[in-house]
């Protein structure tokens, strides 16, 4: 069967992607999507996490995500969820923007590389993508908007109106995928358990599109379909090679569009003989240090679920010339502290710093050609001048609140679950993988979509830009 | 075996002994970490050994990692004599999301953390079977 488009994989990517293409094409246009993983109702996932016993829980409920790669590094963890909708059904919802100079790191800080594409080139996808997802967030925000968030922002908690008063505009409702009223989705009711939304208020790509965009006829979707390589000819593609059900198989279209995680975007491409010298290179995400801060005479109460806001005021700025910019998130899960009537007189907060991608950081193939080999040494120095700094200033930049004791992790976090870099943009080959359009420099009928393509790692969770870019590279066909 | 390899041998049997006594105690430890937080509280003596039974049974001390768990017997052995040991502060987390957990399972931080009264044990806090389960957001308490 020959197809007009073959998509692979179902997360925030593919899907994006796949819903502003059927937007542009006729009636008669056919897609293949493949998807290496299952199906799994949203209530299928909450019915098995409550049918467990709660220490047997995991974070991912779509399967074991740590069996399709090999790792040379076990302490650093890549989390995501390989099946449909993908990493939608694990995420927290957190969408802030990214800032203007995110993209323009090079010339502003002479840091890294800079995006070929600007905030402005991206800003009316952010708007379409905010207005899909119905986002919830704030009238005021530290990036510009050209359109107003289309959900009330969630309600800051104490702790969260004593640093708003502090730093303004640079510390905000946390912009977010969590419904603040009941709209297209029921009302967050602040469960604390984002990953598996107990009462389905989190965007999901099962509960934005299963029912229509893929329902569309001209659609057809395979499921543990895993590909491994592309067929290309003459730098054109024709196809893919996928495994099914332990069986061989191929499809061939006009159009190929990877969006799988930035692990297997490159792994496909590395199988498939890409010889760019970047490919699989600049693996890479945040880094993410804990604080718990005990309040005195302060109660820490209010607010929504598990990250009420983001502070900004670390963010951007001259410092991005030496070390990285710090998005701040303010937690409210269910932590206490053990003292008497002290209970709830503390805070809880997440820095998490952006890196600065390096080629040592890399995926490649390994013997077994479904399984890509990751080597992960270390994040780079940007980020621990960046912790240094935090280190040491800390009680100022918190100086607000009514601080007892300051306590902030020295180890950081194994995994933000945010897969990036492998397939970076750039103005053109000799620097990247990929156009501003998401599209192959080399193979121009393959579009490579997702996190691969971040040249950049921002503080800022990811995911709200990856489905912008997909709006935008898919807006860009004629 | 000469002098100096049994002084090594029990350098290295001694510690092992006493981090395994510690461990096997894991479970009284973690009893005595709820008695000493909850004192000032009015908690009936079962409600403690219900919740044990039921962590056991949720097996939710597969979350605390072997080290983990050595790590808090020894944090708590010391901390007992009054000597903080290096990483005190990540022992004070550990602890505070133990006596967090049994909080959550009774009524306490419902009745919104008021001491004078009695505690109920309700059952054993899971947030996958309780839905709007944060006792401390915007749903119960005003900003």
């Amino acid at each position: 069967m020959h197809y007009d488009l073959i998509v692979v994989g179902t997360g925030f990517a593919s899907s994006f992607f796949v819903k502003k293409f059927l937007e542009k094409s006729s009636p008669t246009v056919r897609v293949l999507v493949l998807e290496r993983g299952e199906y799994i109702p949203h209530q299928k996932r909450l019915q098995d996490a409550r049918s467990k016993p709660l220490g047997e829980v995991s974070y991912v409920s779509g399967g074991q995500a740590g069996v399709t790669y090999k790792n040379n590094n076990p302490e650093k963890a890549w989390i995501f969820d390989p099946s449909f909708g993908g990493s939608s059904n694990c995420w927290t919802g957190c969408t802030p923007r990214f800032m203007p100079n995110d993209f323009e790191l090079k010339s502003k800080y002479n840091v890294g590389i800079d995006w070929p594409l600007s905030y402005s080139d991206i800003e009316p996808y952010y708007c379409e993508t905010e207005d899909i997802m119905a986002i919830s967030g704030p009238e005021v925000t530290p990036y510009p908007m050209s359109k107003k968030y289309p959900q009330p922002a969630h309600e800051l908690s104490t702790v969260d109106k004593l640093l708003q008063r502090e730093y303004g505009e640079l510390y905000i409702s946390q912009p977010t995928a969590r419904s603040s009223i009941s709209n297209k989705r029921n009302k967050c009711c602040t469960s604390a358990i984002c990953h598996l939304c107990p009462v389905e208020a989190k965007f999901t790509i099962e509960n934005g599109f299963k029912k229509d965009l893929y329902a569309d006829p001209r659609i057809e979707i395979q499921y543990q379909a895993q590909v491994v390589q592309l067929d290309i000819q003459q730098n054109v593609v024709r196809g893919v090679q996928y495994k099914q059900n332990g069986q061989d198989k191929k499809a061939t279209a006009d159009l190929v569009a990877l969006g799988a995680n930035a692990i297997f975007n490159a792994h496909i491409l590395l199988n498939s003989g890409d010889t760019n010298v970047h490919t699989g290179k600049n693996l890479s995400e945040q880094v993410g240090y804990y604080a718990y801060i005990d309040l005195k005479d302060f109660q820490n109460v209010g607010g929504s679920s598990i990250i009420t806001a983001n502070g900004f005021m670390l963010y951007d700025g001259a410092h991005r010339a030496e070390r990285g910019a710090c998005i701040v998130e303010s937690h409210n899960d269910v932590f206490i502290r053990y003292e008497e009537g002290k209970w709830r007189n503390i805070a809880k907060f997440k820095f998490v710093f952006e890196d600065i991608p390096q080629a040592t950081n890399k995926v490649e193939r390994s013997a077994d050609p479904l399984i890509p080999q990751l080597t992960y040494t270390s994040h780079s120095d940007y980020v621990a001048k960046a912790y240094t700094h935090l280190k040491d200033n800390i009680g100022n930049i918190l100086k607000t609140l009514p601080i007892e004791n300051i306590y902030l992790d020295d180890k950081y976090q194994p995994s933000e679950a945010h897969i990036l870099g492998t397939a970076r943009m750039s103005k053109d080959a000799a620097s990247g993988v990929v156009d501003k359009n998401l599209v192959h420099h080399q193979y121009r009928n393959l579009f490579v979509l997702g996190g691969s393509s971040f040249p950049t790692i921002t503080p800022s969770n990811p995911s709200l830009t990856i489905a912008a870019l997909s709006l935008r590279a898919a807006d860009q066909l004629h | 075996m000469n002098r100096r390899s049994f002084i090594r041998l029990s350098l290295l049997a001694i510690p092992a002994a006493i981090a395994a006594y510690l461990l096997l105690n894991f479970d009284k430890v973690v009893k005595r970490i709820l008695i000493a937080d909850t004192q000032s509280l009015k908690v009936p003596d079962e409600a403690i050994d219900r919740f044990l039974n039921e962590a056991k049974r949720e097996h939710f001390w597969n979350k605390f990692s072997f080290s983990k768990k050595m790590f808090i017997c020894v944090q708590h052995f010391f901390s007992s004599l009054g000597i903080k040991l290096k990483y005190h502060t990540k022992y004070v987390q550990y602890r505070s999301m133990i006596t967090g957990q049994f909080l959550l399972s009774t009524d306490f931080f419902l009745n919104k953390m008021d001491p004078s009264k009695d505690v109920t044990y309700i059952g054993f806090f899971n947030p996958y079977k309780t839905g709007c389960s944060n006792p401390f957001s915007s749903l119960r308490f005003t900003s």
